[in-house]
This record gives C-alpha cells, sequence and structure tokens, in this order.
C-alpha cells in the first residue's frame, strides 16, 4: 500500500500519507483515500514525508482533492515534503493553491 | 520376480470395465500380436540383432503391462535390458522363459473369455 | 463424464495394437473424439489431416518414431498449443530429457492408469483454453493497437495542419521535438508578430496519449489566430488559459512558458506557469539569467483569478532564450538517475560559443542517457534575438489579396477610461484597417505605427509614464510595474484615433491621428537631438522610415502619420 489514510474524529483532520512515487499509479488509491470517508473532514493534511517522487499527474490528483475539499475554499496542508518535491511544486506554484511546508 | 503374478486379475477388471464390449476383441487382438511379435523375437535372436532384441522386448513389455500380465512384462525388460547392453548372452534361455510364460498367460486370459 | 474443457480430439499414436485399444477406449469413455496411428508418419499425416488438439504419442515406433514426429507436429502446430504426452515406460534421465527436447509436454507409463490419464487431459485441456483465450486477447490487443496507432497518425496529421502554420523553421529557432510529441504532452508554437516580432509558446500537458494532446489544438488555434491579429502575449495568454480551463477536466493542465518577443525594441516578455526554469543566455557577456516559474500552470485557474504579469527583459542581438519541458531534467541514466538542472548548469558555464550551446546540450544529454533507454520525450526550443538584416529576412506571414473592399473610409474612434484599462484596440483596428484590399500585406507595418503611437499616447499622453526609466534594464521592470498601477487607477483620460483612406493610383493613403488627454511633450527638441533612440525613443525614427511623414501637433498630445503603400511592394 503506498497510500494510508486516517481521520482524526476529534479534530475531523484527514491525513493522506503518500509513500514512495506518487504518480499515477497511485490515481486510484490517492481517490479513495478521500471519497471513501463518511463524514466530511475539516481539515486535509497530505503528508509527504515518505514521498520520493512526484509527477504533473500527482499535481492533477491534489487539484483533483482540491475540488472535492470545495475548491477555493478548501483546506489543504502537504507537508514535510523533500527537497525535491517541494521544487516540484514550487515550479508549479502550488502555494497559490495549497498551504505548503 | 516369481511373487508376480502371471494375471493380475484387478487390472483386468478394470480392462473388461473400460472395453466394455470391446473386451474380447482385446484378448484376441493381444493373442495374435503377442505370437507375431514372439516369431520376430526368435529371428532377431537367430540374426543376433541386440538392437531388435531390445526394440522387440521393450513393445511387447508395453503390452503385456497393460494387459495385465506384470511377470511376463518383467521377463520382457530383462531380454530388453540385455538388448540395449548389446549383449545376447542368455537371451535364449531368457526367451524361452517368456515362452513358457506366454502360453500360461495366454492360457489364463483364454479362460476369461468364456 | 466430468471434464473441465469441454470435449477434445485426440489423436493416439502407438504401434502396439493392445496398447492403442485400450487408450482409446479409455479417451472414448471420457467424452473425447479420437483419432489412431500406428507409426510416427502416418502420426503426423493424421495430425495434418484431422488438427487434434492433443496427442499421446509412443516414443518408439518403426517408420519414424515419436521424438520425430513430435518435433514435425510442433512445427506444424505454430503458435497454437498442441500438448504432446509420450506413452513412454523409459525410465531413465536421458530418454526423458529427449522427448522434451522433441516438444514433448508430459509422460505417461504403462500400464495406463485411467485417472491420471484423465488429470493429464484435463490439465491440458484447461493450459489449452488458457493459451487460446490469451492469443485471442494478444490478437484483439494487436489489433486495438493498429487502430490507436491509425488514430494517433490521423490526429497528429490534423494537429499538425494546426500547429505547424507557424514559423517554427525561422533561422534564429533551434529545437528539438520528438515526432510524436504531442502524444507525450509536448507543444511547441511560433509565430510571427504583425508588428514583427515572434510569439514563441512551448507547452507540457499532464498526462500522455490523446488526453495529453487534446488541449492542443485550441491551444494553436488561439495562438495563431490571436497573434496574426495583433493581440498582445498577455491577451492570448489569459485567452488560452480560460479555454483551456474551460474544456479540460480539473486534474488535467498544461505547464506552459510563452515569449513575446520585439527584435526591433530589443524587449523580451515572458509568461511562465509549471515548466522548469528557463535561461536567457546574454552571448556578449556569457551571462546567464534564469526565469523562473511564477505562475501555476495554464487551465488551473479560473480567469478572474489567473495572472498575466510577465517578466521582462532587455535583450540585445545575438541573445538566446532556451526553453524545455520536464524531459531534459528527468532523463534518467542506466542507474536510474535524472539529468537534473546542475547538468544542465554546467553545460552553460562550459559554454565557449552561443553558437554551438543547443547542440551541447543534446550532446550532454545524449552522453548522459549513454545505453540507457530512451523516452523520447525531450523538448528543447532555442529562440535567438536575431539582427537586423535577419529580420528583413525572416519569413512573412502569408496573406489572401481580396480585390473588393473599402477604399476610401473615415474613422473616428475615442476610448475613455474603461476601455484603456480593459481593452487592447489595436486588433480591432488593425483588421478594420487591413479590409482595404491590398493593404493587408503591409499589416506589419501598419501594426507598428498603430502600436507605437497608441503606447505613446497611453502611456506617456494618458498615464503620463516617463520613457527615462526604461533607459536602464532595472528601470524596465519598474515602468511596467507603474504602468500597471496607474492603469488600475485610471479615471480621466482618453485615446482618441481618427483614420483616413484614400485610394491612390498605385495603392493608397491612409492617414492615422492620434490624440490623448496628456500634457503633451516638447516635440521639437526631442526630434532634434535623436537621444532617446535606444532604449524607447518613442519609436518614432523607426515610424518615420515606415511613413511619408510623422507630424506632432498641439502641445505634444496629437501625432499625425500618413503611411503610403502600393500594390507591387514586397512589404517589407
Amino acid at each position: 500500500m503506498a497510500i494510508v489514510s486516517s481521520l482524526d474524529g476529534s479534530t475531523g483532520e484527514l491525513t493522506i500519507k503518500v509513500k514512495g512515487r506518487f504518480d499515477f499509479s497511485a490515481h486510484q488509491e490517492f481517490r479513495d483515500a478521500y471519497e471513501k470517508v463518511d463524514s466530511a473532514p475539516a481539515l486535509y493534511l497530505v503528508d509527504m514525508g515518505e514521498t520520493t517522487y512526484l509527477d504533473s499527474s500527482a499535481l492533477g490528483m491534489l487539484l483533483l482533492l482540491r475540488d472535492h475539499a470545495g475548491g477555493d475554499s478548501a483546506r489543504i496542508k502537504i507537508s514535510s515534503c523533500n527537497s525535491d518535491v517541494k521544487k516540484i511544486l514550487t515550479i508549479s506554484n502550488f502555494e497559490q493553491l495549497f498551504e505548503i511546508d | 520376480m516369481t511373487d508376480l503374478q502371471h494375471l493380475d486379475l484387478e487390472a483386468l477388471e478394470e480392462l473388461r470395465d473400460v472395453m466394455e464390449d470391446e473386451f474380447q476383441s482385446l484378448i484376441e487382438t493381444f493373442i495374435v500380436d503377442a505370437e507375431r511379435k514372439l516369431v520376430a523375437f526368435q529371428a532377431a535372436i537367430s540374426g543376433a540383432n541386440a538392437d531388435e532384441v531390445g526394440k522387440v522386448s521393450h513393445s511387447f513389455k508395453g503390452s503385456c503391462s497393460n494387459i495385465g500380465a506384470p511377470l511376463l512384462s518383467a521377463l520382457c525388460k530383462k531380454s530388453e535390458d540385455k538388448g540395449r547392453e548389446n549383449d545376447l548372452s542368455g537371451v535364449d534361455v531368457i526367451f524361452d522363459d517368456i515362452c513358457n510364460e506366454y502360453q500360461i498367460v495366454k492360457k489364463l486370459l483364454t479362460e476369461q473369455l468364456s | 463424464m466430468e471434464d473441465d474443457g469441454g470435449s477434445l480430439k485426440i489423436l493416439i499414436a502407438d504401434d502396439n495394437e493392445t496398447d492403442r485399444m485400450i487408450l482409446h477406449a479409455i479417451v472414448k469413455k471420457q467424452g473425447h473424439a479420437v483419432v489412431t496411428a500406428s507409426d510416427g508418419v502416418e502420426a503426423v499425416e493424421r495430425f495434418i489431416e484431422e488438427q487434434p488438439e492433443l496427442i499421446l504419442l509412443d516414443a518408439l515406433m518403426p517408420n519414424m518414431d515419436g521424438f520425430e514426429a513430435a518435433r514435425r507436429i510442433k512445427e506444424l502446430a505454430g503458435e497454437d498449443l498442441v500438448p504432446i504426452i509420450f506413452l513412454t515406460s523409459l525410465k531413465d534421465a536421458e530418454s526423458l530429457a529427449k522427448c522434451l527436447e522433441a516438444g514433448g509436454d508430459d509422460f505417461l507409463s504403462k500400464p495406463y492408469n485411467r485417472i491420471i490419464l484423465q488429470a493429464k487431459i484435463n490439465a491440458f485441456s484447461r493450459m489449452r483454453n488458457m493459451h487460446l483465450t490469451m492469443q485471442k486477447q494478444r490478437d484483439q490487443i494487436a489489433l486495438h493497437n493498429e487502430h490507436l496507432l491509425h488514430e494517433q497518425e490521423t490526429a497528429k496529421a490534423v494537429f499538425d495542419n494546426v500547429a505547424h502554420s507557424g514559423c517554427l523553421d525561422s533561422p534564429n529557432i533551434k529545437y528539438l521535438l520528438s515526432p510524436l510529441a504531442v502524444f507525450n504532452g509536448d507543444v511547441l508554437l511560433a509565430a510571427r508578430k504583425p508588428s514583427g516580432g515572434m510569439h514563441v509558446l512551448l507547452g507540457d500537458y499532464t498526462g500522455h496519449g490523446l488526453p495529453a494532446a487534446i488541449g492542443a489544438m485550441p491551444m494553436a488555434e488561439i495562438f495563431y489566430a490571436l497573434t496574426s491579429k495583433g493581440f498582445t502575449i498577455e491577451e492570448i495568454i489569459k485567452e488560452i488559459n480560460a479555454k483551456l480551463k474551460a474544456i479540460l477536466p480539473t486534474g488535467v493542465f498544461c505547464c506552459a512558458c510563452m515569449v513575446d518577443m520585439e527584435f526591433r525594441e530589443r524587449e523580451m516578455k515572458v509568461w511562465i506557469g509549471g515548466l522548469p526554469t528557463c535561461f536567457l543566455y546574454r552571448s556578449g557577456t556569457g551571462e546567464r539569467v534564469e526565469i523562473a516559474s511564477n505562475h501555476l500552470p495554464l487551465g488551473v485557474l479560473s480567469g478572474d483569478q489567473f495572472k498575466v504579469k510577465m517578466q521582462v527583459f532587455e535583450v540585445s542581438e545575438g541573445d538566446r532564450v532556451y526553453m524545455w519541458s520536464d524531459g531534459i531534467h528527468e532523463a534518467r541514466n542506466d542507474q536510474d538517475v535524472m539529468f537534473g538542472e546542475e547538468r544542465l548548469i554546467d553545460v552553460f558555464d562550459r559554454c565557449t560559443s552561443p553558437e554551438s550551446l543547443f547542440d551541447d546540450i543534446n550532446v550532454a544529454v545524449e552522453e548522459y542517457l549513454g545505453e540507457a533507454e530512451r523516452d523520447d520525450d525531450i523538448t528543447l526550443v532555442e529562440v535567438r534575438i536575431p539582427n537586423e538584416r535577419e529580420i528583413e529576412e525572416l519569413p512573412e506571414e502569408t496573406i489572401d489579396i481580396s480585390d473588393k473592399g473599402p477604399m476610401d473610409w473615415h474613422l473616428d474612434y475615442r476610448l475613455n477610461p474603461l476601455s484603456l484599462k480593459y481593452f487592447n484596440p489595436l486588433p480591432f483596428v488593425l483588421q478594420l484597417i487591413t479590409e482595404v484590399p491590398g493593404l493587408r500585406r503591409c499589416s506589419g507595418q501598419v501594426y507598428t505605427i498603430l502600436a507605437e503611437l497608441y503606447s505613446n499616447a497611453l502611456e506617456h499622453g494618458v498615464l503620463g509614464l516617463d520613457s527615462e526609466l526604461k533607459k536602464n534594464p532595472q528601470g524596465f521592470s519598474e515602468y511596467y510595474d507603474l504602468r500597471a498601477k496607474r492603469l488600475e487607477g485610471l479615471d480621466l483620460g482618453f485615446v482618441n484615433f481618427k483614420l483616413n483612406h484614400i485610394p491612390t493610383e498605385t495603392g493608397g493613403a491612409l492617414t492615422v491621428l492620434i490624440s490623448d488627454s496628456g500634457e503633451g511633450f516638447d516635440f521639437q527638441s526631442k526630434l532634434d537631438d535623436g537621444s532617446d533612440k535606444q532604449y524607447c525613443g518613442r519609436g518614432i525614427p523607426l515610424i518615420s522610415t515606415l511613413c511619408r511623414s510623422v507630424t506632432y501637433k498641439g502641445c505634444g498630445n496629437e501625432v499625425e502619420a500618413v503611411f503610403e503603400w502600393h500594390y507591387t511592394q514586397t512589404g517589407s
């Protein structure tokens, strides 16, 4: 399993942890991680601590998550990116759409 | 070797079951075929043709085992080995044993038909 | 009788008549059809005639033994799976190996055991069915693939017709683009602007195949149509973004870099979103300027959130700008390590001749890849600022000349603050003017005249910007920031166009009178000393060479240019 997700019942925070390469092969799993949640999370946390690589289809998946989470009103945090992953997010100026740290 | 049966009746029952109406025809065919093979066997020995001795023995061994004559099949194995090893010494003795055993098997098989 | 694979046709080849009879009976009882042969030659013949699906083959037979028969049958069967079970009581490994070598799939020893035989037949029947399914699916895949390739070829042909109507073959452009790049999601477009400059756009769509190619079509159409009509880079990039946002599903977008080059003005504007940092290489000094992505990719933000802010650079003849998709950066060697930006920078640092830089990059990537597999999705483009002579020789847009249309007319057109803020009148005005039959081929000059005079009127007149600012490179961006700010806050002012066209013996004469609400300027002394030619110059010296006359009037807030054209003139 490349993607593990968990919903914190008290804070309403859904954590999606992406391990290894984040590319098209993770498509369905990533989608399931936020679609198969019973209650709507208040905050989404995409944990990239163990993500080694990110490609443009992964960027597309993040945009899909953003749409799902309410578009402009979505609260999504992308955390613990390594420098390569962060660089890709920066080139695409995704910090305009997501909270990245 | 003497432990081996002349005729494996259990195997024969199974054959009867499989062959149904053709059982009699099978036994008759075996007998005709066996006698043809024994003639060829004899000729191979006379001609000191070890290769041919091996082949005939191998072929006869197979049909004997299928028809349920384990002792006869085992005798054929002995002559087959001889033929393969290109050593025909004592093959005439084995051949005699085969002929004798065949006569017993033939008698028993014929009894099965009546 | 129970079975898994239905009834099969089975060939039994054995020289022992009794063995044959027994096998025949067993197999028939299990519900299969039987064909028999009593030697190898006959076995091969029966196989050809009857096409049995499974073969029970005795090893030692007269005429042709089982080994040879097996070899021939396997050869005849080709890619079809025809299992061969050797009927043998051979016990030694060498003989068994001989059976396998000849193509045997299994063995059955005498005396025959019904249960074992049935199990073997069923197992091979299942295997055979699987093989048939696999063959069928493989053929289907091959067929699908053929269809797909055909579709891609057709799509590519259509795309090429749209996308390659531009000027990628200009002598100042070098590029590397896989022939099927559009299906890797890479798009490269280039077009001459009516003013003589050039627009170049490199796009990299998410994904592969048709989904990645689909956005390229409207993108190319908008790019070429709007460029030839004189729209600005800001308007074009905005229009493309709006279109892509409207048609592409969420998650599919286009990383892009678009450059607008004004060759004569030595100015370059860059919009970049999502592509790796581009380089501007200054041939004179060897300086490498990094142009980093400062926007989201195209097709992500809706129109009201989309930002068109440009990075503006002053450039010189021979300067080169390099754009690339991430194919170069992500090219992997046989150790699976990416080429990366560092190595790219290294190529520039080691550069001794700007002329060879493009090739140096290719060689460096090729050498790096070595024996590693190529993805074939490296897209790279170099655009050079041409010298004066080259500019003259660059290919013109091809234009139809119709012979009927408005020849004598007058237009008075005033743009008030709201229009000045949000509307670029040049494409509209240019289109109107180029309705005059034969004048279209001069649209480049006409556009230059209109564009220069209009931006003077707007920037220096209405907005009161000082052209002195543009005299140094740092001032460039300050100038454009100030321009945007003042335009935003504009609530008074106007620019007025008075256009008049009359036919002449050999063509026509177009009079352009532009006035603005500004304070004007001391045009007499500016024209005399000619001091500010280089950076701004209000483009007047250039316009003067194009027009019969250029005259400032009033307090300098009114300028009249008369442009004469002839049917026979070639256009430049």
